[in-house]
C-alpha cells in the first residue's frame, strides 16, 4: 500500500512540475557553467584568508589617491572603488599588491538573462512564488524519490552496492538518484529558502547592537582577514562624525578614524548568516568544487526527466485507467501484480492472445481479486518487489483471497517474473503458489513457471502451455 | 600622411583651446532602510526648465531595469540611445550592482564646468523593482552652495552629501 503511495505522489510531482523544473535545471546549468568560469578569471582570489585587511588597506594607499570602498564579492572578487591616476575608478585588485587587475565591466547579458529567468521565469513576482515552488516539489520529489530507490533495491544498504538493474533507462534513473540525491535535496531546500527569504519571511529577527566609547576598545585590522569581510567603506571627509564601516560576514563595526577604535559593533540576526549559507549552497559562486556538482547536479535533473519519462510512459499511465472489463461473465481471469507495469504489458498480451481464442477474458490486478462467478480458469502473472515482497498492486491479495470463496472450482497456473540477479528470485510467485495450492477447490495446471529479465521467449512458452490445457 | 596632420591640427587645437574643464564632485548617498531589491539610480544634469542636458551617473548595471527610470530613460528615447555602444559611453560611471536598504555608497561625479554655478539642476531619479519610482528623488541647484549642505530624499534617498573640486 504505502510503496504505491511513493510511487503514485512521486508521479504526480515530477508530472505537475516537469515544465517548470525542466527550465530551471537547464538555466541552472547554464549558471552553474557560468559559476566555473567565473571561478577561472584573473579577479578570482583563491585564498583570501592569506591577506589581512591591514595589509590590503595599506596596499591601496599607495597605489591609490582616495579610496571610497573595498568590496568582496560573492564570487571572491575583491573589488575597488575610488581614485586613481586615471580619476574615478571601478575595478578588481589584487590585494596583496593593491594593483588593478581588471576594470568592472556590467556582467553579460546572456548570463544576467539567464539569471533572471532561472529566478523569476521574467515574470517578476509571480514567476519568484512559481520557481520557488518547484524549488519546494523538489525537495519532496527527491524525498519520494529516495523512498522508492531504497524499496526497489531493496533497504537503504542496498545504495552502497552496485545496481543489479537491466532496463537502461531504469539503471540510469537509480545510479543518478544515488550519487545526485544530496546535492538535488540541497538544491531543492536552498531555492526554496531563498525565495521565502525574498519575500521578507524573517523580519522579526532584529540585529544586537553594542556601543563602545571612544578608545574603549581597537579594532585589530591584522586579525581580519579578507574572507571574513563583505565590505569596508571608508569615511566620506575628515569630519569627527565620519567613520569606517567594516561589514564582516555575520557583523558590521563603524570604526574611528585615525586610531580605528569601535564605536559600534552590530552582530546581525540568524537569518542573515542562513541566507549567506543558502545562498552559497545554491550557487557554489566561491568554490569551484561546489560550483561543479551543482553543475552536474543541475545536468543530472535534466536526466532524471528523461529516465523518468522513458520509465513512466507505458506503465504509469495505463495503471490510472484500471480495465474492470468482463469479470463478472469472464471464464478466464488473469490477475496481475505488477510494480514496474512489466507484468501488467504481459498479461495485456496474454488476454488478447486468449480472446483470439474465443476465451471470455477478464484482465485485473490481484489487489482487486473478489468473487468471479464465471471464473473456471485463473493465470496469475506476478513480479516480485524488492525483498522478496508484493508489489503495490499485489499486496492486499492474500487477505482478499482468503476472504472470497469461488463458486466453481478453478485450475491455475502462476508465471512468476523476477531476476535472477536478486537473491529472492520471484519469492512473491513462489508465496503465491504455496497459497494457491493449500485451497481445496484450487488445482494447478502446471508448475510455477519462472522468468528471469522478462525474458519473451520463456513467455510465449508458458503461454503455449497455457493455450493447449485450455483446449 | 593625411591622418598624421589631422592628430597634428587636433593636438594643435587641444593645446590652445582646451575643452571646458570639468568639477570633480564626490557624493555620498545614503539610502532608506528597506527590505528587498536593491535601488536603481541615475544622476542627471537638468537646465533651469528641467530640460534634460547630461545623465553623469548611472548605479545598476542590469539594463532591461533601466525603463524605470521614466524620465531618464525618455531622454535616451528620444536622443535614440538605445545600443549598449551609444549608451554605456555616455553614462560615466556604469558600476556594477545596485544598493541595497540602509546601503551607502561613495562615487565620484564629474561635471562640465560651465554647468556649475550657471542655473542648472542636479536631478537624482531612483527605482526599486516593484516598489516604486522617484523621479525627483532629489532635484537640487548644482551650485557651489547648494552642495556645500546635506539634501533629504524623497524616496528612496535618505541623505545625500557632496565635496565639490573645482
Amino acid at each position: 500500500m504505502m510503496k504505491g503511495v511513493w510511487r503514485k505522489t512521486h508521479f504526480l510531482l515530477a508530472f505537475g512540475s516537469s515544465l517548470f523544473l525542466f527550465l530551471a535545471s537547464v538555466s541552472g546549468f547554464i549558471l552553474g557553467i557560468e559559476a566555473l568560469l567565473d571561478q577561472t578569471k584573473p579577479q578570482a582570489i583563491d585564498s583570501l584568508e592569506d591577506h589581512s585587511l591591514k595589509t590590503t588597506l595599506e596596499a591601496l594607499d599607495t597605489n591609490m589617491k582616495e579610496v571610497f570602498e573595498i568590496s568582496i564579492s560573492e564570487k571572491n572578487y575583491v573589488i575597488v572603488q575610488g581614485i586613481s591616476e586615471d580619476g574615478f575608478e571601478h575595478f578588481y585588485v589584487d590585494p596583496k599588491t593593491g594593483l588593478k587587475i581588471n576594470s568592472v565591466t556590467p556582467t553579460s547579458p546572456f548570463f544576467k538573462q539567464i539569471r533572471s529567468f532561472h529566478r523569476s521565469l521574467f515574470l517578476k513576482n509571480t514567476g519568484r512564488i512559481i520557481v520557488g515552488i518547484i524549488a519546494f516539489l523538489l525537495i519532496l520529489l527527491s524525498i519520494t524519490g529516495l523512498f522508492l530507490l531504497a524499496q526497489r533495491i531493496g533497504g537503504i544498504k542496498q545504495l552502497f552496492f552496485l545496481t543489479k538493474e537491466k532496463n537502461i533507462y531504469r539503471k540510469t534513473h537509480i545510479i543518478l538518484g544515488k550519487w545526485f540525491f544530496i546535492p538535488v535535496l540541497l538544491i531543492g531546500f536552498s531555492g526554496a529558502y531563498l525565495t521565502i527569504e525574498r519575500f521578507n519571511a524573517f523580519t522579526n529577527q532584529e540585529s544586537n547592537t553594542k556601543t563602545y566609547a571612544k578608545g574603549e576598545k581597537i579594532l585589530d585590522l591584522n586579525t581580519i582577514h579578507l574572507n571574513d569581510i563583505a565590505r569596508v567603506s571608508y569615511p566620506f571627509s575628515k569630519a569627527e562624525d565620519e567613520v569606517y564601516n567594516i561589514e564582516l560576514k555575520d557583523r558590521v563595526f563603524t570604526v574611528r578614524q585615525g586610531d580605528f577604535s569601535i564605536l559600534s559593533e552590530e552582530i546581525y540576526p540568524f537569518h542573515h548568516l542562513l541566507k549567506q549559507w543558502n545562498y552559497f549552497i545554491h550557487t557554489g559562486e566561491s568554490n569551484l568544487f561546489v560550483a561543479l556538482i551543482l553543475t552536474l547536479a543541475a545536468l543530472a535533473l535534466v536526466f532524471f526527466m528523461f529516465t523518468g519519462l522513458k520509465i513512466t510512459s507505458k506503465t504509469s499511465l495505463d495503471l490510472l485507467s484500471l480495465n474492470k472489463n468482463n469479470l463478472k461473465e469472464a471464464s478466464v481471469v488473469i490477475l496481475y501484480g505488477t510494480e514496474t507495469g512489466n507484468s501488467y504489458q504481459f498479461a495485456k498480451r496474454l488476454a488478447k492472445t486468449l480472446r483470439k481464442e474465443n476465451h471470455s477474458v477478464g484482465l485485473t490486478s490481484l489487489n482487486n481479486y473478489s468473487i468471479f462467478p464465471k471464473a473456471k480458469t485463473i493465470l496469475i502473472l506476478a513480479a516480485t518487489y524488492g525483498d522478496g515482497e508484493a508489489p503495490s498492486n499485489a499486496d492486499r491479495f492474500e487477505k482478499r483471497f482468503n476472504s472470497s470463496a469461488q463458486p466453481h472450482s478453478i485450475n491455475f497456473s502462476i508465471l512468476g517474473f523476477g531476476s535472477k540477479s536478486y537473491p529472492k528470485f520471484c519469492q512473491f510467485a513462489i508465496n503465491l503458489q504455496t497459497l494457491l495450492e493449500k485451497q481445496d477447490n484450487f488445482s494447478s495446471l502446471m508448475p510455477l513457471f519462472k522468468i528471469n529479465n522478462q525474458s519473451e521467449t520463456d513467455y510465449y512458452s508458458w503461454e503455449g502451455m497455457v493455450i493447449n490445457k485450455l483446449k | 600622411m593625411q591622418s598624421f596632420f589631422k592628430i597634428l591640427l587636433i593636438s594643435f587645437l587641444l593645446f590652445f583651446f582646451p575643452i571646458d574643464k570639468e568639477v570633480e564632485i564626490k557624493c555620498l548617498v545614503e539610502i532608506m532602510d528597506y527590505r528587498g531589491e536593491g535601488a536603481y539610480f541615475v544622476i542627471s544634469v537638468l537646465d533651469e526648465e528641467e530640460n534634460y542636458i547630461k545623465t553623469v551617473y548611472v548605479l545598476g548595471d542590469d539594463k532591461s531595469w533601466f525603463s524605470e527610470m521614466k524620465a531618464f530613460w525618455i531622454n535616451l528615447r528620444k536622443n535614440n540611445l538605445f545600443s549598449d555602444e551609444d549608451f554605456y559611453p555616455l553614462i560615466d560611471g556604469i558600476s556594477g550592482p545596485t544598493i541595497s536598504g540602509g546601503e551607502r555608497r561613495v562615487f565620484q561625479i564629474k561635471v562640465p564646468k560651465n554647468l556649475f554655478n550657471n542655473g542648472y539642476l542636479l536631478r537624482f531619479e531612483t527605482a526599486v523593482e516593484d516598489k516604486a519610482y522617484h523621479m525627483n528623488d532629489i532635484n537640487i541647484a548644482l551650485s557651489t552652495e547648494s552642495l556645500k549642505q546635506a539634501h533629504m530624499g524623497q524616496g528612496f534617498i535618505k541623505k545625500i552629501q557632496f565635496i565639490a573640486t573645482e
